[in-house]
C-alpha cells in the first residue's frame, strides 16, 4: 500500500509528464509572492481584506468565462478575478471608513457578498450545456495541475515584477506599516502605497487562485508571515521566512495532491503551512511557546545555583 | 524668520471645529509647551501642522517653506501608544527611519549616515538596547526610541506629543536634556503637555489651547491663573500658585 504512494512521489520528481513540473513551479511562485505580500497584510492587520480578496474574485473568473464562453481564455478569468478583488478591496476600506460599519462587519459584508454572487454564477454556468465541462469548480479548491507552461511563465513573470516592486518601495511599506503619520511627516505617500500593496494583494490572489483556490487563498497569505514572526525580529527576514515557508508549503502542496489522488492543491498546502505554522508556534526563537517555557527554566535554574 | 509660523488654522471633524483659526509665531531656539484641557486640539493641531490632516483653512510655514519643502524642515514625534510595538523592528532599525527623508527609497546610508543614527542612539542613553526588538523594551525606553528617530532626522522645528506621557523619572529627565540641548543647538521644539506641575520649569513659553488659541506667550505671562481659568473652564483648582486638573 505504502509502495504505491513512494511510488507516485518518485513519479513526480521524474517529471515525466510536463504537469508536475508545471503544477510544482506554480505553485512555488504562489508560495512565495504569498509570503512576502501577506507579511505587510499581517503587520498593518489588513490578515481578513485579504481573505475577502480571496473570495471576492470568484465572480470575477465566472463573469470573465461568459464573456469568454470558454475556461480556455484564461487571460480573461483572470482579469476577471483581477478586476472584483480589487473593488472588493477597496470597498472594505471605502466602508469601514464609513460611519455605520467597523472594519470586521465590513470585511463580512463584502466577503460573503462577493462570494454568494461567485456562487450564484458558478451554478448557472456549471447548469448550462456549455458550461458543465468548464471546470471552473479548480478555482474554488485550487488545481496546481492545471497550470499549463504559457501560463507559468505568465504567473511567474508577473510575480517576479511585484515582489521587485515591494523591494525598491521596502521603505515607504515598512514606514508607513508601522507608523503611518511619521511616514508621512517623511513625505511618504502613504495612500498610494495603501492601494499600491491592495494592488500587490488582488494580484497576488489572482496568480495564486488556479493552484490554491479562492476559498483557501487567504492561508497563503496569512498562515506563512504569522510563522515566521515566531522566527525573527527583523521585518525583513519576517518576509524572507515567510516567503520560505511559502514555497515549501507549496511546493509540498502540489506533491501531496499528486501522490494523494483526489486531494486538491489548495488544502494540501493549508495542511502543511498549518503543520508549519504549529512547530513555529512551540519552538520559534521569539515567543515560541516551549522556547519561553525552557527560557524561563534555564533562568529559575541559573537563579538557584547563584544562591546556593 | 520665524521657525514655525501657522495662521488661521483650522480643522473640523464633521461640522464641529477640532481647532478654530489659530495664529502664531515660533521663534528659532525655544522651547514650546502645548496646553490645554482633553479635546483642545492639542494633537490635532500637530498633525494639521504636518500636513497629516486636511486643513479646512489657513496655512502653515517652516523656516519660511510651505508644503513638501516645509516638510524637510519638520520631526513629528507621536504618541507612544499610536504605534504597534509588537512590529518586528529592532531600535536600530526605527531610528534608521529617521533617515528615510533624505535617503530616498534606494540610496544606501553613508557612513555619516550611520554615525548620526548611532550619535542619536547614544544621546538619548539606549546605545545597549540597540538590537533589541522595540517591543521587549519599556515604556520609557519606547518613548526614547521615538526621540532618538527625531534626532536622527535631523530638522528644525520639533513637534512632539506628550513625550512624557507614562515614563519613569529618570526617562524624564533624559528627555528634557535632550530637548534643552535642542534648543541650545537653535532648534524650536514644541511639546504637547498634561502635567501643569512641570510647565513652570520645562517650558519658555507657552501656547494655550482649547479648540481656540486662548493665549500665547512666554511661560510668566501666560502661565497664570486667570488664563487657566480660561481654557480650562471650572475643571481647574489654583492654588496660590499651582494649577491643578480636576
Amino acid at each position: 500500500m505504502m509502495s504505491v504512494y513512494v511510488a507516485r512521489f518518485l513519479e513526480f520528481f521524474r517529471f515525466e509528464y510536463a504537469f508536475t513540473l508545471n503544477a510544482l513551479i506554480a505553485s512555488v511562485t504562489v508560495g512565495a509572492l504569498c509570503g512576502v505580500v501577506g507579511t505587510f497584510l499581517v503587520l498593518r492587520g489588513l490578515s481578513l481584506v485579504g481573505d475577502a480578496t480571496g473570495h471576492a474574485t470568484l465572480p470575477g473568473v465566472c463573469l470573465g468565462f461568459l464573456v469568454a464562453g470558454s475556461a480556455k481564455v484564461m487571460s480573461v478569468l483572470l482579469a476577471g478575478a483581477l478586476l472584483s478583488g480589487f473593488l472588493a478591496a477597496v470597498l472594505v476600506g471605502v466602508l469601514s471608513r464609513g460611519p455605520r460599519a467597523r472594519t470586521d462587519a465590513s470585511i463580512g459584508v463584502v466577503l460573503s457578498l462577493f462570494f454568494g454572487v461567485g456562487i450564484v454564477l458558478l451554478s448557472y454556468i456549471q447548469n448550462s450545456s456549455t458550461g458543465a465541462q468548464a471546470g471552473l469548480n479548480r478555482f474554488l479548491y485550487g488545481n496546481a495541475a492545471g497550470v499549463d507552461f504559457a501560463q507559468v511563465l505568465w504567473l511567474g513573470g508577473v510575480a517576479l515584477v511585484v515582489v521587485a516592486l515591494i523591494i525598491v518601495f521596502w521603505r515607504w511599506l515598512v514606514a508607513s506599516s508601522f507608523d503611518p503619520v511619521f511616514a508621512r511627516s517623511m513625505g511618504v505617500p502613504v495612500r498610494a502605497v495603501h492601494y499600491g500593496l491592495l494592488g500587490a494583494l488582488s494580484i497576488a490572489v489572482v496568480i495564486s487562485i488556479q493552484a490554491v483556490g479562492v476559498v483557501l487563498v487567504s492561508a497563503m497569505l496569512i498562515i506563512p508571515p504569522s510563522s515566521a514572526l515566531f522566527i525573527s525580529k527583523r521585518v525583513g527576514r519576517v518576509a524572507l521566512f515567510s516567503a520560505a515557508f511559502g514555497v515549501v508549503s507549496g511546493a509540498s502542496g502540489a506533491v501531496l495532491s499528486y501522490v494523494f489522488e483526489g486531494v486538491s492543491t489548495g488544502p494540501a498546502m493549508v495542511l502543511v503551512a498549518g503543520a508549519i505554522f504549529t512547530v513555529a508556534l512551540l519552538f520559534g526563537p521569539r515567543g515560541g511557546i516551549v522556547t519561553d517555557i525552557v527560557r524561563q527554566r534555564t533562568r529559575r535554574h541559573a537563579a538557584e545555583v547563584s544562591h546556593a | 524668520m520665524s521657525a514655525l509660523s501657522v495662521s488661521e488654522l483650522t480643522v473640523t471633524y464633521g461640522d464641529a471645529p477640532a481647532i478654530d483659526r489659530l495664529t502664531f509665531d515660533i521663534e528659532p531656539g525655544r522651547l514650546v509647551g502645548i496646553v490645554g484641557p482633553n479635546g483642545a486640539g492639542k494633537t490635532t493641531m500637530i498633525k494639521a501642522i504636518m500636513g497629516a490632516l486636511p486643513i479646512v483653512r489657513g496655512s502653515v510655514e517652516v523656516c519660511g517653506n510651505r508644503g513638501k519643502r516645509a516638510l524637510r524642515d519638520l520631526v513629528y514625534v507621536p504618541q507612544r501608544a499610536s504605534v504597534d510595538w509588537d512590529f518586528p523592528l529592532t531600535v536600530r532599525d526605527v531610528v534608521t527611519q529617521g533617515r528615510y527623508g533624505s535617503l530616498g527609497l534606494l540610496r544606501r546610508p553613508t557612513a555619516a549616515d550611520r554615525a548620526r543614527i548611532e550619535t542619536s542612539i547614544e544621546k538619548v542613553g539606549i546605545a545597549d538596547l540597540a538590537d533589541r526588538q522595540i517591543g521587549e523594551l519599556s515604556g520609557g525606553q519606547q518613548q526614547r526610541v521615538f526621540l532618538a528617530r527625531a534626532l536622527a532626522q535631523d530638522g528644525r522645528v520639533y513637534l512632539m506629543d506628550e513625550p512624557f506621557q507614562g515614563v519613569d523619572a529618570a526617562t524624564e529627565t533624559a528627555i528634557i536634556d535632550v530637548l534643552r540641548a535642542l534648543r541650545a543647538d537653535g532648534h524650536a521644539v514644541l511639546v504637547v503637555h498634561h502635567d501643569l506641575s512641570t510647565v513652570q520649569a520645562y517650558f519658555d513659553e507657552i501656547l494655550l489651547l482649547n479648540v481656540k488659541l486662548i493665549a500665547h506667550g512666554p511661560t510668566e505671562d501666560v502661565f497664570v491663573p486667570d488664563a487657566l481659568q480660561r481654557a480650562y473652564g471650572g475643571r481647574l483648582a489654583v492654588f496660590g500658585d499651582r494649577a491643578v486638573v480636576a
